[in-house]
């Protein structure tokens, strides 16, 4: 009697765990939404592994993460926040067998709201944590298809905030420089990367030229 | 009568093609005329035939379209329910109003024609006599024999407001595409607009053009003049040369082994080519030292720029009238002197003398400027040629070349530079070459950085740049809120104008970079006696030009080479002319570089 109600509840609650039709719906209108702002006040209840609330989450975490730079104050420090907890709570609940698509937009929302939220903080300690955090997330980046100029990209940035901010000595950080400068990716640069990998470049070299590196 | 006579007298004049008239008109407008008026009869009987059901027709036929008529009919019956359009007798009605105002409208078009093709004939007989052939030239292009812009404006008037009546009864028509029409309205009142401001633009500058003309030909005389007077001028001082020049020959020939003076040896036409080589160093001198007085930075980057035009002109009127045919040998070794002795002072106040001393000033920085300025072809005589090259090889790209001068200048010429994406490592790497702002923020997290940047780079409603003043003071009074810290900065400053000056450091290193990244490819180097021709990297000698710039004196003098580039890209003839030109001033900057140098430690 026991097992049957034990294996009663536990179908209860896988079924809890399941998408429910309004997820569907809420999905389809967020994908048709133009507006961000209505997507980043959605409210999303979908706590299964399942892609459609993986893609909830990429859809929310986009807008907040899309909009930073449109609020200040309190109203920014709640949009990153907000980027960061739906791109880490999409990873959580990726399934294993999700398509690429999802799994690169998930990883590199994730090291987009990392980067903005370390970019953004006075607390030394906590923007070389979050740093380290981009950096350890990069491996399952590089192997997903099409990810590779991303995990580069990203890589390349966080080595360059280490010479920029870690103190050690000049050759060091110019090595560093060096390094973060030649990994950043070169040909077949998505267009979406192509900018944010001009403005890393300009800004490594920059940092090369203030030490005066050869 | 009278008139007709007086067109008859004009008449003569005409070839016989021009003098086909009809009623005052020209064949070809009347044929248009007629063309148009069948054109808009056509278009009010199709729109009549809408109405008027055809009678005369077959029993077959007859019963073919009682048939399509009851289907059009429910068709119609079933649209107008689904989308409230109007039935059938509104809408002829409508379409029967619209065609009345049609007719109506061709009608007034048609009198307006003639009454104007009347009145403009009548002003040409009555004005004919002065105006000649000429005058009837330009009656017979009018368009439809009237006033110029008389059609377009009255089609345009037609479009107008037909397409506005439409668009008023389009419930009435029941059309359903009101964009179209709306759009189509609107191309109309553009084209019209934008022809007649363009034909109004035509006659100015067709005035100005023969005001120009005018204006050249006066000038091309009193030239001529000119050049007659300091040719004889010129002709009357060497012939004093001249005859000193004889006595000391003799003199010299009476000697045992006396050798003959150069000059002399020189055949006319050997003297004339080493006087037209004279007279191309003169011309680029005149056109340098023009462009930088007609810019108003003559006295930056060239002391006595008006003077040297004078001087210029004077010389080269002397010298143009013995350049052709067979001169007088005496003259032209005269003149020949002459010009040599003046060139030497003009060019060293031009061209050559403006690049030696720049050469010379970054000479001077560039022993403590460090390894980044190591391998530079040509060392300080490449920074100089590479910046004046880069700027004349930009020059026709006025984007490129408003990048290029904010990075030489860390200025903020173009508020387009400014970055529009917020960056923690573009931020933290502009910090780092601000030393100032980097002193006040101390040891803090990125954010403050980041923060800066979005401050400094943010616009006003103009779409200017905020005033640093502005954001200092709001910066002194609540400090800088980062990720709800706030960091005090009025006790990191001992002043708000320190603070202004630390902001404007910091935004000049984000402009910096952000310029620097839109630079891209190299510049050539010309060759030079004892220097290769080399290749500069256009981003490398903006880094070497950023870090001499920390030395004001060397700054001061990229900055009038900035400026003498950009004068020498307005040169009419051309860029490639100007780095031509730039190229043989390098040599004579080389040449005059000791003697500048020395001037330079002395002072």
């Amino acid at each position: 009697m026991n097992r049957i109600f034990a294996l009663l509840l536990a179908l209860g609650v896988m079924g809890c765990q399941e998408p429910r039709r309004s997820d569907l719906v809420q999905l389809d209108r967020m994908k048709s939404q133009v507006d961000s702002r209505i997507n980043a006040a959605e409210t999303i209840s979908c706590e299964a592994t399942d892609l459609i609330c993986v893609q909830l989450l990429v859809a929310r975490g986009s807008a907040c993460l899309q909009l930073t730079e449109d609020a200040e104050g309190a109203a920014a420090r709640q949009r990153r926040q907000c980027s960061l907890d739906d791109f880490a709570a999409a990873q959580r609940q990726l399934p294993n067998q999700a398509p690429a698509q999802d799994r690169r937009a998930v990883l590199t929302g994730l090291a987009s709201a990392r980067k903005v939220t370390r970019d953004n903080t006075l607390d030394m300690a906590a923007a070389a944590a979050l740093n380290e955090q981009i950096t350890s997330g990069l491996p399952g980046l590089q192997t997903v298809p099409g990810g590779a100029p991303y995990a580069a990209y990203f890589a390349s940035d966080a080595e360059a905030y280490r010479a920029q901010r870690g103190v050690m000595p000049s050759a060091e950080s110019c090595r560093m420089l060096g390094a973060a400068r030649s990994g950043l990716p070169g040909a077949a640069v998505p267009s979406d990367l192509a900018r944010r990998v001009l403005l890393l470049r300009t800004a490594i070299d920059a940092s090369m030229l203030s030490r005066s590196c050869a | 009568m009278s008139a007709k006579r007086s067109l008859l007298t004009l008449g003569r004049t005409w070839s016989v093609a021009e003098r086909q008239t009809w009623y005052g008109m020209n064949k070809m407008s009347a044929k248009v005329i007629v063309f148009a008026f069948g054109l808009l009869l056509c278009s009010t009987a199709g729109l009549l035939a809408q109405i008027i059901p055809v009678q005369a027709q077959s029993a077959a036929e007859l019963q073919v379209q009682v048939l399509m008529a009851e289907t059009r009919s429910l068709r119609d019956e079933n649209a107008r329910l689904r989308v409230d359009a109007p039935d059938n007798a509104t809408r002829r009605q409508t379409i029967a109003i619209l065609a009345g105002l049609t007719g109506a409208f061709a009608l007034f078009s048609m009198l307006l024609f003639v009454f104007l093709a009347r009145s403009v004939r009548q002003v040409l007989i009555a004005h004919g006599q002065n105006a000649g052939s000429e005058g009837w030239k330009t009656y017979m292009n009018l368009p439809l024999g009237v006033p110029e812009g008389s059609v377009r404006a009255l089609a345009s008037l037609f479009v107008i407001i037909f397409g506005l009546v439409v668009l008023v009864l389009q419930k009435q028509i029941g059309i359903g595409n009101v964009e179209a029409i709306s759009g189509f309205v609107g191309i109309v009142i553009t084209f019209y607009f934008t022809s007649r401001s363009g034909t109004e633009t035509q006659k100015v500058a067709d005035a100005a053009q023969a005001a120009a003309n005018k204006t050249q030909d006066v000038v091309r005389e009193a030239v001529a003049r000119s050049s007659e007077v300091a040719a004889s001028a010129a002709a009357s001082t060497t012939a004093a040369i001249d005859r000193a020049t004889l006595e000391v020959r003799t003199q010299q020939q009476a000697a045992p082994g006396a050798t003959s003076a150069a000059p002399s040896n020189e055949g006319p036409t050997a003297a004339q080519a080493n006087l037209r080589d004279l007279r191309d160093r003169l011309d680029a001198v005149r056109q340098v030292a023009r462009v930088a007085a007609s810019l108003g930075v003559g006295a930056e980057i060239m002391p006595g720029a008006s003077e040297a035009v004078r001087t210029a002109d004077l010389l080269l009127g002397a010298v143009e009238p013995l350049l052709s045919g067979r001169p007088d040998a005496g003259a032209v070794v005269g003149v020949l002197q002459q010009v040599t002795i003046a060139l030497a002072p003009l060019e060293n106040a031009g061209l050559p003398g403006s690049l030696a001393d720049a050469i010379a000033a970054l000479k001077g920085t560039f022993d403590v400027a460090g390894p980044i300025v190591a391998g530079i072809p040509g060392g300080p005589i490449g920074i100089v040629g590479g910046i004046v090259m880069a700027g004349l090889k930009l020059a026709q790209n006025q984007r490129q070349f408003e990048a290029l001068k904010a990075a030489l200048l860390e200025k903020p010429f173009d508020p387009i530079l400014l970055p529009t994406v917020i960056d923690g490592v573009v931020a933290t790497a502009a910090l780092e070459i601000s030393i100032q702002m980097k002193t006040i923020l101390g040891d803090v997290g990125p954010g403050a950085a980041t923060e800066l940047m979005r401050r400094v780079t943010r616009r006003t409603d103009g779409r200017q740049p905020v005033l640093l003043t502005d954001l200092a003071a709001q910066l002194l009074t609540s400090g800088l809120s980062v990720d709800g810290q706030t960091l005090p900065l009025s006790g990191r400053v001992a002043s708000a104008a320190e603070l202004v000056q630390a902001l404007e450091e910091y935004r000049s290193s984000l402009i910096f970079n952000a310029a620097r990244s839109q630079i891209d490819g190299a510049v050539e180097l010309p060759a030079a006696p004892g220097r290769p021709a080399a290749t500069l990297d256009l981003r490398r000698l903006v880094d070497v030009t950023q870090v001499l710039s920390s030395n004001p004196v060397a700054a001061s003098q990229i900055e009038k080479l900035v400026f003498l580039a950009e004068a020498l890209g307005k040169l009419p003839a051309g860029a490639a002319a100007a780095a031509g030109l730039v190229a043989k001033a390098l040599v004579a900057a080389e040449t005059l570089l000791p003697q500048r140098t020395e001037k330079r430690e002395e002072s």
